[in-house]
């Protein structure tokens, strides 16, 4: 019977683990993902997530001190950059040194369709021209 | 008809090449021999660190004390290969009178100590960087880095792997002497 009290006692302290246990995976998913979007600097394209390196390792448990600090995502994001500049970002950002980048290949596309527009156009009535009996 | 036609036909190649040009102009402005990037730290203050002593009871390392001079900061490690390479060239920094401070990186301190007892120690004063955030801090990618900074606690250079005589020579006694005496 004296076991009662203490049952009771675990009971009422089982809303409370789990919303601990909820918090901690909570974080390790935000961990698991800001890693996983950043690079591993002395590895060759391998992110935070997947790399053994040391520095690696060095770098997932700042991000974890800093998430369980209550730093957002983009401040330590932001932490990281500065230290290690747009390096560190698997996804470059878009900026006006990356435009280049990321709407080169767009402009590119945008051309060829535009001059195969103008063949198709001037193929097709060249044919029709061809194929009217009464221009020829 | 013939021309205007050649033109079209060669404008994507020009335009590939043109590309193909400005890129590696530009990766060749980045590349100074290391497989590293250029630090983001560059041109950018000195982060202020502050690290217990590598010698228990000495004076630790303040950056925030070695403002109005320009000094050399050299991270290392007793396990790091090319550090021993490099030692001889920050002694001969040292033995030229510049203000050379070390961060030991994530080392055992004895056998730190007992490197720099048997190869000479150039440090005016050493930290130890234990669990490697002083190292995050700086964005460095390995040991050694070398840091160049001036009297206004401005990083000027940063130089990723071993020093060698060259580097010496060519980099940091020139760049230190006119960090020194800015109208020589």
């Amino acid at each position: 019977m004296r076991a009662v009290p203490s049952v009771i006692g675990i009971l009422l302290l089982l809303p409370a683990l789990a919303s601990h246990a909820k918090a901690a995976e909570d974080s390790d998913a935000r961990v698991r993902a800001l890693a996983g979007e950043l690079r591993c600097v002395v590895c060759q394209n391998q992110s935070l997530l997947d790399s053994d390196a040391d520095l690696a390792k060095d770098m997932r448990t700042l991000i974890r001190e800093r998430v369980d600090a209550g730093d957002t995502d983009e401040a330590i994001v932001a932490f990281l950059v500065e230290r290690y500049g747009d390096f560190i970002l698997l996804q470059p950002p878009f900026k006006p040194a990356t435009w280049v980048l990321w709407l080169g290949p767009l402009a590119f596309l945008a051309l060829a369709l535009a001059l195969a527009r103008t063949r198709l156009r001037r193929a097709r009535s060249a044919r029709n021209r061809t194929d009217d009996p009464g221009a020829s | 008809m013939t021309v205007r036609r050649l033109i079209l036909y060669a404008l994507p190649a020009v335009a590939v090449v043109a590309l193909a040009a400005v890129f590696a102009g530009r990766l060749a402005t980045l590349d100074d021999g290391t497989d590293v990037p250029p630090s983001a730290r560059l041109d950018q203050a000195m982060p202020s660190i502050q690290l217990d002593s590598l010698y228990p009871g000495d004076p630790g390392l303040d950056t925030e004390a070695l403002r109005g001079a320009p000094y050399v900061l050299n991270v290392w490690a007793e396990w790091c290969g090319p550090c021993k390479i490099e030692h001889p060239q920050l002694l001969a920094l040292s033995r030229h009178g510049i203000a050379v401070y070390g961060i030991n990186y994530k080392d055992r301190e004895e056998r730190a100590r007992s490197f720099l007892a048997e190869r000479g120690d150039p440090f005016r004063a050493i930290g130890t960087d234990q669990d490697g955030k002083t190292g995050i801090e700086l964005g460095i990618f390995g040991v050694p880095e070398t840091f160049v900074v001036d009297r206004d606690g401005i990083i000027r250079h940063r130089h990723a792997g071993p020093l060698s005589m060259d580097d010496l020579e060519r980099v940091f006694l020139p760049m230190l002497a006119h960090l020194q005496d800015p109208d020589s």
